[in-house]
């Protein structure tokens, strides 16, 4: 399809995509960097210990999952209200259908946002996985991962630290996916970019308080992204939780968009 | 070959009347003027026929199709309305280019033909954030015209151009017309519009209210 390669090339090729990354990419950096200045030398640590995703020595992976859904937004989400607001929507809007630019536009912005939140947690990962061993780290020992039985990929985290953090990028990448859609969802009603890119990161920091999780599962987003898991999850209600999001914003779209008038 | 049949477009945005029981018909070989006071409408019915509004009632039928009924937008439409809109990080011709790349069959000789046409250089590296205005219109026509589309319209075209520009830029759409295409063109220059239209329509509050043939 001819305006989601357009849409895709201008995403990846956007100044805010690179902002993004390089945002992403220094937190993760610093945090290994960190790490490895404090316990690099003692050979005890392993890769658990070190990813950021389960690392919970130091501030850097709170604040990566609370910037998780302006890294998701911040790339491509303010696009659509760019474009209306200079116009450059009716230079496409008479060479495709409002349908398709809205897909286009969606995929576009759901991919970018996959990218920035996965590239840093998955480079972070990499340098981290070739630093320290990928052993399961001792349930008593400070500093180790709280990942009881009752978490999601117990078994995983226990066996296969390496595919419990792979598996926990995608999902992450996934849900800054549907984050960032929000930015799509709401472009018609709000009054500037910066609304457009910061209203998801409000409204999934306002939720989350209210769904705080308890023993009985959670419900909240920032808690269920964060690898840590220091809240249980139950699959069903992340794969609901997920569904939700992509089902509102997708209908949002849809209605908003179809007899749109280009103005 | 290309005919436009508008037939009783009416349409309300926010309980003001934009365009009221509007009829009237283009075909190709032909440049019609739009000519009215600024609100009058002519732009909303420019956007009506490009398909980027869609009328509450009647409709607008293209070589025999409807539009938003038997398809979303006109098969090969160039258009310039109000001010022109371009990405700001890239040079004139890769904004072209992106456009391009929408439609099918046109080549970047047809892109640097379009950007000499209206006197831009194609191979300009400046970016379009630092275009000036006269410039940026420029584009904004090239855009319009390139790959020769068509249908063909343009919103006071001439706006911020010099007086050696805006005899390139008529000497360009009589051109286009004489390969039998159709050019609708709004301008608040009732000599310019004269110079250039062979039909000139003049509408009033959303309404047709004279057809003169020039």
């Amino acid at each position: 399809m001819k305006v989601l390669r357009l849409e895709l090339y201008r995403a990846f090729h956007s100044r805010t995509f690179l902002i993004s990354l390089l945002i992403g990419l220094s937190i993760c950096i610093l945090d290994l960097v960190t790490f490895c200045i404090r316990f690099g030398g003692s050979g005890s640590k392993v890769l658990l210990q070190a990813w950021i995703g389960t690392d919970y020595q130091f501030a850097y992976n709170e604040m990566f999952y609370v910037l998780l859904p302006v890294l998701a937004c911040l790339p491509y989400g303010g696009s659509l209200y760019t474009d209306m607001k200079s116009g450059y929507d009716r230079n496409i809007c008479i060479k495709t259908s409002r349908i398709k630019y809205a897909f286009a536009k969606s995929a576009a912005v759901f991919i970018s946002a996959f990218a920035s939140v996965s590239l840093p947690l998955g480079l972070n990962m990499f340098i981290a996985s070739g630093l320290f061993p990928a052993n399961t780290p001792e349930r008593l020992e400070f500093m180790s991962i709280r990942v009881l039985d009752r978490n999601l990929f117990a078994v995983t985290n226990s066996e296969h630290p390496v595919l419990y953090c792979l598996i926990f990028i995608i999902i992450d990448g996934l849900f800054a996916g549907v984050i960032a859609l929000t930015s799509l969802s709401i472009s018609k009603a709000v009054r500037s970019h910066f609304t457009a890119v910061v209203t998801p990161m409000v409204f999934v920091v306002i939720l989350s308080m209210i769904l705080l999780g308890d023993e009985f599962g959670n419900w909240s987003v920032m808690d269920m992204l964060n690898p840590r898991q220091y809240v249980t999850t139950i699959w069903y209600q992340m794969l609901t939780v997920f569904l939700v999001i992509l089902g509102i914003n997708a209908l949002v779209i849809w209605i908003t968009s179809r007899k749109r008038a280009v103005i | 070959m290309s005919e436009i049949v508008v037939k009783n477009v009416s349409k309300k945005i926010k309980d003001a009347v934009i365009l009221n029981d509007i009829s009237v018909s283009f075909s190709s070989g032909r440049i019609y003027g739009l000519k009215g006071k600024n609100g009058s409408g002519k732009t909303m019915l420019m956007r009506t026929v490009a398909g980027l509004l869609i009328p509450d009632s009647g409709s607008v039928v293209i070589n025999g199709k409807t539009l938003h009924k038997d398809m979303s937008f006109p098969d090969s439409i160039g258009i310039l309305i109000e001010n022109p809109a371009f990405l700001p990080q890239y040079t004139g011709f890769k904004n072209l280019k992106l456009l391009a790349s929408l439609s099918s069959g046109i080549s970047d000789e047809d892109i640097r033909t379009a950007l000499e046409r209206v006197g831009l250089d194609p191979d300009d590296k400046r970016t379009y954030r630092k275009y000036s205005l006269g410039m940026k219109q420029k584009l904004g026509i090239a855009n319009a015209i390139m790959g020769e589309p068509d249908i063909i319209i343009l919103d006071e075209p001439i706006n911020a151009l010099d007086e050696e520009t805006v005899q390139m830029i008529k000497d360009v759409l009589l051109g286009i017309r004489d390969n039998d295409k159709l050019i609708i063109i709004a301008c608040h220059d009732r000599e310019e519009l004269e110079y250039l239209s062979d039909v000139i329509y003049e509408i009033k509050d959303g309404s047709v209210i004279d057809r003169k043939e020039i």
